[in-house]
Parts: C-alpha cells; structure tokens; sequence
C-alpha cells in the first residue's frame, strides 16, 4: 500500500462499532424513558394492560360468548396482544426520524439505529405487558391462559414484530415524502382492529368473506398466535408461506426505502 | 518549498528582430523564484518589481539553502513590516533541504553547482535553442519602458548578470529595507535579445501560503474496485436459479394429483315401530338434524361472538377422520394394503425426491405427509378434502381410493362398536327382565299353593259349582267368621303378587323390544362418508409448477440476497 493511504474499516470492525452505537443509543432511550422517577416507563408497559382490559370490560357488558375456547377473556386477549404489536410498531416511528435528526451527536449514528432501536423498545415493552396479562388472566380466569405450546406464539410475535419494523420504516420515510400519508396510515391501522379477528373466528364465517379476511397477514399472525394456546383452532385461513413472505417483503421494502431516502431522512 | 514560482518571467522579443543566424527569435520561457512584490495591488496587476531571490550558501550543510525563503513566502502584508525585514532568514529545517517542493530528492552536486542560482532557476526549464546550463537569473526589475528605459535597472538588463549596474540594483533594493525584495546575481539566458521586454506572469493558480508547500498530501483511503457485490448477486441468486431451473426443466419427475371430497353424514335412527329399510336416506345437515351447520341451516355465523357451528357427533366424524387421514396410522395402513413405500422407491423416480425403502415407516409417514398428502376440513361448509400426489397416475388413483376405503372403515369400526355394545345392552337387559318374571311367577305359584286360592279377587261365583268347591267355600265362610282379617291379608299379598308378576311381563316386553331396536340399529350404518368427489384418473402431470417455481425461486433468492445487502451496506454505513 502506497505511503499515504489508509486500508477501510473491516465489516466486522463496522459491524461492532454498529453494536456500539446501538448500544449507546438503548442506554439513551432507556434513560428517556425511564425519566427521573421511572414513570414513563410504567406507563408504557400499563398502556397495552388498560386497552386490554377496557375491551374486555365492554365484551363483558355486552355479554359475547367466546368464539372459542371457555374464557373470553383469553380469547379476546389473545386476539388483541399481536395486532396492538403491529399497530404500534408500524406508527409509532413517524415522529423518530425527525427526532433522531436532533438527538444524533455522532456522525456515525444513523436514522435506521434509532428507528430500530425505538422498534426494539417498543417490542420488548409490549411483550413485558403481554407476559403481565396473560399471566393475570391465567391466575383470575382460566388456566388455557398458559400456552401449550411456545413454538406458535414466538413465530407469532416474530412474524408480526418483523412486519412491524418493516412497516414502521416504511411510514417513517413515506411520513416524510407525503406529509398526508400519516392521515392515511392511521385509518388502516385501526381498521385491523377490525378485520383482524380479535373477537371472531375467521373460519367461521362465510368462504367469500372467510377468503377475503386472509389476505390480511395480521390475522395470518393472530391465528398463528392462537394456535399456540389451542392446537386444535381451525387453521383454514392460515398460509404461512404468505405470512412470512409479506413480513419479508415488507422489511425489505422499509429497508429500501430508508436507503432511497436517506437524504430527506437526515434532513431537519 | 523553496523555490516554488510565484510567476514566471517571459521574455519577449522586439519585433522585427533576428537572430545573428538570421532566424526569427524566440520567446525564452525561464522561470524564477521571483518575489512577490510589495504592494497588493502591483502583484494583481501583474506587472510589478520582482526580484529573484537572494541565495546564499549555507555553509553548515550540504545543501545550499535560500536564507531569506522563509520571508519571501510571507504574505504582502506581512511583507510591509519593517520590523521582520531586517531579521535575518532563518535556516530552513534540515528535513525541507532534502527534497523540493513536489517531494522528489534534491541531487546535492546539482545544489551544490548552483549554489549562487535560485532553485527555481536551476531547474529551470531550458531555453529553446538553448543548452542545458544555469539558468540565468536577473534582479529582473520588471519595468514598462522595457529594456530601453535609461535607468539603472533597464541597463543591467541589457548589460547582463555581474555588470555593475546589476550589482547596484541589488544593492539598491537591500538599502531600502524591503524585504519584499532581494536580489541575487543572475545572469539572463544567452539568447535574451537586446531590446526585448521581459514580462512577470502571474501564476495561474491562486498563490496558498507557502509554509504547507512541502505537506505531505493527506491520506486517501484506498480505492480498490469491489467486486463482493456482483459476486454475492451471482453466487446467491444467479447460480441458485439456474440450479433450480435446471433441476426443474430436466431433472425433476412429473408429479399427478388426485384428490377426494367428502362429508361423514349421518344416517336416519330406527326409531320403535319403523322399518330399518328407511334409515338408508341420510337425514345429514339439516335444520332439523343436530349437525347442522350455521350455513346450512340458513342462519348464518355471527361475525360478532362468531358463533361457531353447532358441534354435533357428525362434525365429531368428520374431524376424527381428517386427523385420521393425516395421522401415522393411515400410512401403516396403507404400507399393509398396496406397500406405498414402494410406489415412492421407484428408480425411475429422481433421487432428490426418491424415498429410500429402507428407512422406518415413521419417517416415510413424516416424508408423505409433507411432500404428497394434505387433508382438511371446513367446519362452516361441512367439507373435507384430500389431496394426494404421487408419480404415476396409476399410484395417485390407487391411493385415493385406499384412502377413502380406510376412511370408511374407520367410520364402520367406530359404528359396529357402538352397535355391538348397544345390542349387548339390549340382550343383557332382556336377559334380566325374564329372570325377573320368572321369579314373580314363581312366588305368585307360591301363594297359590299355601292360601289354597286361585284368585281370591275373583268378583262373582261360578254358577255351577263342584262338590269339593262347595265344601271348600262352606268352610272357609266357617273360618271367615272367625277369621275375616286373615282373608284380607290374602287378598292383598294375592294383589302385591300379580303386580310383581305384571311388572316383570311388562318389563320383559319392553327389553325385547329395545333389543330389537338395538340389532335394528347395528344392521344399519349411521355414520357414512359421502365422497361428493371420487378419485379419477389424472391424465397429465399437474406437478411441479416448473415456470412458476423456477420464477418463485428466483424471486425469493433475489429477495433474500437484497435483505442480506441492505442490511450489510446498513452495517457498513457505520464505518468510521
């Protein structure tokens, strides 16, 4: 090598150096939100327990028997713990790029560490909250509240966590091209509340709209996420093959998007 | 460095002037360390009073070194001070003797000869026409009358290096304190024309402060062509797609399908007093029939609560066969009926998808019901579905078909047990209700013989009477009068008696009814599967999808590999 020129840091080296920003900013992100007496985070993990337990409160009031199994409680939670993962995984990163822009103090961090990293947050926030209620549940309702099996629900939450930071990458950067796309997200975010088969069984409805349902591949999740406490729950919407390939596909695409974008991304 | 040009001094030609051989001259090119001159405004101009500089022999090193460089290169307004224009030069570093300004050695003879020439000078480029010598140097006062003018700089550069008026020039510029200039014994290259006026061209580029002149240029990283990328595109996308096309389109075997629907329904019960013969017409799905399903019954699903079907013992059928269908045992079956190992072992087969004959059932079970057979049951339609591939269309048809057989049995096995063990309840009940006349008749035997009464209840006499029943009757009327009590409790021991016996009758009759409603029953099945579907015979290959998988491949492998780059390239962003 010539007298002068200096060799480009290995991947490995990049690759540790990438730990260490994200490293650097979860200490940050922790200390954020944990504040000066720590309520911040109990708010986060209190929020999913309190949207749980107010839809369960009014399927009480209303008087709607489980679709299936002995405890609606069980049914409507299971049914509500993964689409509330995707929902706020795939919005809640609008507001982050920007803000990552001003929390930056290193060139070397980047707007995907922080998106990643608030993604990261957000999930282990979620699956904190989750273990808590499930676990109330199966202490105050029904003892199926304990899984069978562990294999479905962890596939589950990683198929739709993937989903959601694909998603989430997607808005951060489409939020930032086309301002109006957060008003469009939003409606169909909460639309999957809907269409998602929290308080029904998709395969007991009619084939047409039993076909249409599956397209959404947050109810592909949610029936893999069942199946986790009932073996035998029906499984004739559910393709894994779609599901795993949309959460791919999505990645990817928030992915790419996040590289063709960075320069608006970087932007204040 | 020193020595770098601030400008270059071009000598021009009179016109109309020639050359002692008659040529047309030349205009000789030399450049010299010339100063930068006093003023600003002199130096944009550029035509201004430049001197070379002043060059004296260090005599402590090898090299000669220019003693007042490091005040040439200070910039102009630095230059007007007088306080650092009579400072000695101080001698430049040892380090900055060695080499010239683009880094390249300094020859020390070379030096050494042109000691008493600016650098600049000495490594001049030659005059055209001119040999290799010192390159002559001046204290070149630059003048716009030229070499003309009358005055002492004008003759000293007609007269040339070392005339006096050259000498005074120098001197002249070191009296008046500008260390702006100094001047050095030049000497003009031979071929200077006498009248020609000598120009001061700035340089082109902008002059940088001379003191980073010797840097070192900054380090670059090295630039090397990258090929990871293509190669990573071809080693996991091109290479593998071409593998599985190639494995497609000339390796893979021809797969058939052939699938069977079906529906377990449930036969008509015999109920008492019918025939069997109409218990043939499936009541199945109906309103009425207990395994109706929501949408056969006309009343569909609730999205809301999602009602599910109304779980009834056909749909208890239906799914203890779909899960028989894909359990082991259907496989053990199988092997026992047609040896499907063997149909999956064939040579012609290819090896990829061949099953080896000599591994255990369990692992041809997992193998078939991965690649060749899937089964599944619609709980809202009532329908059930089996799909079997296989590679010849021969063995695809034999194996629906052994498959739906086995489905029957399965349901035929599950209705005889239950037959067997109603009709064994029916016996078993009918064997009880005999015993149980038989033991009231027997008592009632009893009775008879001890009160010595046929049927004391009897309401009227016979008109015609025997002897003995009339001494029979005379007597008992003498006992009576005595005795009235004793009858009653004949009469009603008489009563409990035949109730006993009537019982048991009534109760024999009815466990030989229900015995035969159970054998009834058993002679008719309940539960039957209905293919709406048979199993036909394929007539071409509906396997593999070689177009659509070759592209779905592909697809996926590009996929996999983009993930793979963007989240390298998001590593690599992080290189600091």
């Amino acid at each position: 090598m010539p007298a002068g020129r200096i060799e480009r840091m290995s991947f490995f080296v990049a690759l540790r150096t990438q730990q260490r920003v994200w490293s650097a900013i979860l200490r940050r992100e922790i200390s954020e939100h944990t504040g000066k007496y720590g309520y911040r985070l109990i708010i986060g993990v209190l929020e999913p327990l309190a949207a749980l337990i107010v839809a369960l409160v009014w399927h009480n009031l209303i008087s709607i028997q489980p679709a299936y199994g002995n405890s609606k409680w069980l049914f409507v939670g299971s049914g509500l713990f993964p689409t509330y993962v995707f929902v706020h995984l795939s919005s809640g990163f609008r507001n982050v790029a920007s803000a990552s822009t001003a929390q930056r103090r290193f060139p070397v961090e980047k707007t995907v560490d922080f998106v990643l990293i608030a993604c990261f947050m957000k999930l282990a926030l979620y699956c904190y909250a989750g273990i808590l209620g499930f676990s109330l549940i199966y202490v105050f309702f029904t003892p199926q509240a304990l899984p069978t099996d562990w294999a479905p629900i962890l596939l589950a939450v990683l198929a739709i966590a993937i989903m959601g930071v694909g998603m989430g990458l997607s808005n951060s950067a489409l939020t930032k091209m086309i301002p109006v796309w957060r008003f469009i997200w939003i409606p169909i975010a909460r639309g999957l509340v809907l269409f998602s088969g929290i308080i029904y069984v998709p395969d007991f409805l009619q084939v047409h709209i039993r076909n249409a349902l599956a397209w959404n591949p947050v109810l592909q999740g949610l029936e893999l996420f069942r199946h986790g406490f009932w073996p035998g729950y029906p499984n004739q919407c559910y393709s894994p093959y779609y599901m795993w390939s949309f959460a791919f596909a999505v990645l990817l695409l928030g992915l790419c998007a996040d590289r063709v974008f960075r320069r608006y991304l970087d932007d204040m | 460095m020193h020595g770098r040009p601030l400008g270059k001094v071009v000598e021009t030609p009179r016109k109309g002037y020639q050359n002692s051989d008659g040529s047309a001259p030349t205009a000789p090119e030399w450049e010299a360390p010339v100063r930068r001159p006093a003023s600003a405004g002199s130096q944009r101009e550029g035509k201004a009073s430049v001197s070379a500089t002043s060059r004296q022999p260090d005599k402590n090193t090898e090299n000669w070194s220019l003693s007042s460089a490091p005040t040439q290169y200070r910039s102009a307004e630095r230059q007007d001070s007088s306080a650092s224009a009579s400072k000695p030069s101080p001698t430049p570093p040892l380090r900055e003797q060695t080499r010239d300004r683009k880094g390249s050695p300094i020859d020390p003879q070379a030096m050494e000869k042109n000691k008493n020439v600016p650098r600049a000078a000495a490594n001049a480029k030659p005059l055209k026409g001119q040999g290799t010598g010192p390159a002559a140097t001046l204290p070149v006062s630059v003048q716009s009358e030229g070499q003309n003018g009358t005055g002492t700089e004008a003759k000293s550069l007609r007269n040339g290096a070392g005339s006096p008026e050259a000498v005074a020039v120098a001197k002249s510029a070191k009296t008046r304190g500008n260390a702006a200039v100094a001047t050095l014994p030049v000497q003009l290259p031979k071929q200077r024309h006498p009248g020609s006026t000598v120009e001061f061209q700035p340089p082109h580029t902008s002059v940088v402060s001379p003191a980073f002149d010797n840097l070192s240029p900054l380090p670059q990283f090295s630039r090397r062509r990258c090929y990871g990328t293509f190669i990573s595109f071809v080693v996991c996308v091109i290479l593998p797609t071409l593998a599985v096309a190639a494995y497609f389109f000339h390796y893979a075997s021809d797969e058939y399908y052939a699938e069977f629907r079906f529906s377990v329904q449930q036969g008509v019960p015999v109920l008492p007093g019918t025939m069997p013969a109409t218990a043939s017409a499936p009541v199945g799905p109906s309103s009425s029939a207990p395994g109706a399903t929501p949408l056969q019954s006309g009343s569909p699903a609730s999205p809301l609560g999602g009602s599910a079907p109304s779980p009834s013992v056909a749909t208890a059928q239906n799914f203890m066969v779909n899960d028989y269908l894909i359990s082991d045992k259907a496989v053990e079956d199988l092997q026992n009926r047609i040896d499907i190992k063997a149909l999956y072992s064939r040579s012609e087969i290819n090896w990829l998808e061949r099953f080896d004959a000599r591994r255990p059932i369990e692992k041809f079970a997992s193998y078939f019901h991965r690649l060749f057979f899937w089964a599944d049951y619609d709980q809202v339609t009532g329908v059930a579905i089996a799909t079997v591939k296989a590679f010849t269309p021969q063995d695809a048809l034999l194996i629906a078909k052994t498959l739906a057989a086995l489905s029957e049995n399965l349901i035929n096995e599950m209705n005889e047990r239950a037959d067997r063990d109603a009709v064994r309840y029916a016996e078993e009940e009918s064997v009880r209700a005999e015993k149980r006349l038989d033991e009231a008749r027997a008592e009632l035997l009893e009775f008879r013989t001890k009160a010595g009464v046929i049927s004391p209840n009897a309401g009227t006499a016979p008109s015609v009477l025997t002897k003995e029943q009339l001494e029979q009757l005379q007597h008992h009327a003498a006992a009576d009068r005595n005795g009235a009590r004793a009858f009653a409790d004949v009469i009603g021991n008489y009563e409990k008696i035949t109730f006993d016996v009537q019982y048991a009758q009534d109760s024999l009759v009815r466990a030989r009814q229900a015995l035969d409603l159970a054998r009834a029953n058993a002679a008719v099945q309940h539960f039957y599967i209905e293919p709406y579907v048979t199993p036909q015979l394929p007539e071409s290959s509906a396997y593999p999808l070689r177009a659509l998988d070759t592209f779905l491949a592909g697809l996926a492998l590009l996929g996999i590999w983009l993930l793979g780059l963007l989240l390298v390239r998001t590593v690599q962003d992080h290189v600091i």
